[in-house]
């Protein structure tokens, strides 16, 4: 039984890369069987192939691996392995690095190619994730020659990726200094840039909370003990509840009650757990759960409206599929489908 | 429920394993019979590893990105990295690179010198004593570097959305679903993809010390 041995000693790793890979490719195949009607999934198919290639390659790296290990059936002789492990790995990278340039139309984020399909990138804020997976499927169902793909990050992140050359034709932004930003660097195509949509800042607290608050004012009393905020330096939902206080005059008292989150979504997290009395998040945020309830909205001039813009990139201003689906968001249909989510409407 | 991320995330860590395998290998072996500067090259080999993923995912996406020379030198070949799961390899092969580089080259250093030097004597060359002295004497710590490299490669974040994106079904990845799924404020498939990355990430790590203390015992 020397050769169990040789195993467990020397190829456990390959074996289990080998059992990774396999699985994977099985799992990948049965995927692409259920579901290749949208283009975005036959993508996906394509790319599980290649991952397949890649683990033949893995296969072939652990069979020659295994009997280079059997024939020198001895701790010592690894050269032979080693070499062949080397040897079969670069053929496997060859092979993947053909596949992926012949396969390149489908695989690339942006391409008009022999598909008919028109692929639009659009760059849009993590907090519409949702939203845009419906519309996506809206829009895609009515235009068939169309393929939209989302790509989601803070809008921070976005602004960096447009001035770092990544392929985009629509930025979805969640604050309008991204936009400006890259408005100013001539990225952006200046008319086509809009204020879609309008967040609202809003009191929350836990849906079975007993403390007695009604407004914003409720803040300063003794009987609310802590309150969540996002941190004014770094979040903006943070900075317009700052704004909020410091009109009302109670910013002091309010800060030190405060705890501050990292994220508004954090700050959500601890209403809906009862951590804090009460927090101020949007009023996205507060639709997207019922463990919380609404107890006030920030009042029009108190602090800065929160709005989400839109624009086409400077590099794409040329194509008409993306004004067509600009269009199709400012439309009264879609717009109420944003108002579903919590949004509203820039007056 | 839509599995994409799952695949992704093990084609992207399994191709990023297999780079760092041998690149780790390689940059551990040469720094370990460095003579001189070896802290300096040591320092610059880690600094993937204590740079926030952003600032790591930052820097690629400049590097790779079409302003740059090396970005519309590869664009012009028809190579795209950014917003594509070779660019997510890419990602995972800097951040996971570190960790398999320092477990081979403190595996190649606890090599005992007076096996290699006695290999010397029996007028072994230099490539043999690499095959037959130093990898079967430093195997443990490599299988474990690579473990935990791919452990990495799979729970990397944060310089993937930078470099790769965060498309759907393309370059979503395990952790940056998790990410997207708390940001639109969907818990449940936030939780599902935590359980995932739980359970594969404790499952491959326990595989990883049961078969090293197998070994040890048997030796």
């Amino acid at each position: 039984m020397k050769w169990i041995r040789t195993i467990e000693k020397r190829l456990w790793m390959p074996a289990l890369f080998m059992l990774l890979a396999v699985g994977l490719a099985a799992c990948g195949k049965a995927d692409g069987k259920v579901g290749a009607d949208t283009d975005s999934e036959q993508a996906f198919v394509s790319d599980a192939e290649g991952a397949s290639d890649a683990e033949q390659a893995s296969d072939a790296e652990g069979a020659s691996d295994a009997e280079q290990a059997s024939d020198a059936a001895g701790a010592s002789d690894m050269s032979g392995a080693s070499d062949a492990v080397g040897a079969s790995d670069a053929a496997g990278a060859t092979d993947a690095g053909g596949k992926e340039g012949s396969g390149e139309d489908s695989d690339t984020a942006r391409s008009t190619d022999s598909a008919e399909k028109t692929e639009l990138v659009i760059l849009a804020a993590a907090s519409l994730t949702d939203v845009c997976e419906q519309l996506k499927a809206e829009y895609e169902a009515s235009h068939e020659d169309v393929t939209l793909i989302f790509s989601y990050g803070s809008s921070g992140a976005l602004q960096t990726q447009i001035e770092e050359g990544a392929p985009a034709d629509l930025f979805f932004s969640a604050s309008t200094k991204q936009m400006d930003a890259l408005t100013d660097e001539d990225l952006m195509d200046r008319d086509s840039v809009t204020q879609l949509l309008e967040n609202k800042v809003v009191l929350v607290v836990p849906a079975d909370g007993t403390k007695d608050i009604a407004a914003f004012e409720d803040l300063a009393k003794d009987e609310v003990e802590i309150i969540g905020l996002g941190d004014p330096e770094s979040v903006p939902a943070g900075q317009y509840a700052q704004e909020v206080f410091t009109t009302l005059g109670i910013w002091d008292a309010v800060q030190a009650k405060a705890n501050l989150g990292t994220d508004v979504r954090t700050v959500l997290s601890w209403v809906e757990e009862g951590e804090v009395d009460c927090g101020v998040v949007y009023a996205t945020d507060a639709g997207s759960t019922d463990r919380v309830k609404v107890v006030a909205q920030a009042l029009e001039g108190s602090c800065k409206k929160v709005v989400y813009p839109v624009g086409i990139t400077a590099e794409a201003a040329d194509k008409a599929e993306i004004r067509e689906f600009l269009e199709y968001l400012k439309s009264d249909a879609v717009l109420n489908v944003f108002e579903s989510y919590g949004f509203s409407r820039v007056e | 429920m839509d599995y994409s991320p799952l695949w992704i995330s093990l084609k992207v860590s399994l191709t990023a394993t297999a780079l760092t395998f041998f690149t780790g290998l390689l940059c551990a072996k040469a720094v370990s019979s460095m003579k001189r500067g070896k802290f300096l090259i040591d320092a610059f080999l880690s600094l993937p590893m204590v740079l926030p993923p952003t600032v790591v995912g930052f820097f690629l996406l400049i590097l790779f990105g079409r302003n740059s020379f090396l970005g519309n030198a590869l664009s012009r070949i028809g190579v795209r990295v950014v917003f594509t799961w070779q660019g997510a390899v890419i990602a995972a092969v800097v951040v996971s690179f570190p960790v398999m580089y320092r477990m081979a080259r403190a595996a190649f250093e606890g090599v005992d010198r007076e096996l290699v030097d006695a290999a010397r004597t029996y007028g072994l060359s230099g490539r043999m004593i690499f095959f037959k002295v130093y990898i079967p004497l430093a195997w443990p710590g490599i299988a474990a570097g690579t473990v935990l490299s791919f452990a990495r490669a799979l729970g990397e974040f944060g310089a993937t959305i930078m470099l790769a994106g965060n498309l759907p079904g393309r370059t979503r990845t395990m952790s940056v679903a998790v990410y997207t799924a708390m940001q639109s404020g969907n818990r449940e498939y936030a939780y599902q993809w935590v359980i995932l990355i739980v359970m594969i990430s404790f499952a491959v790590m326990a595989a990883a010390n049961f078969w090293t203390g197998r070994q040890y015992r048997q030796d």
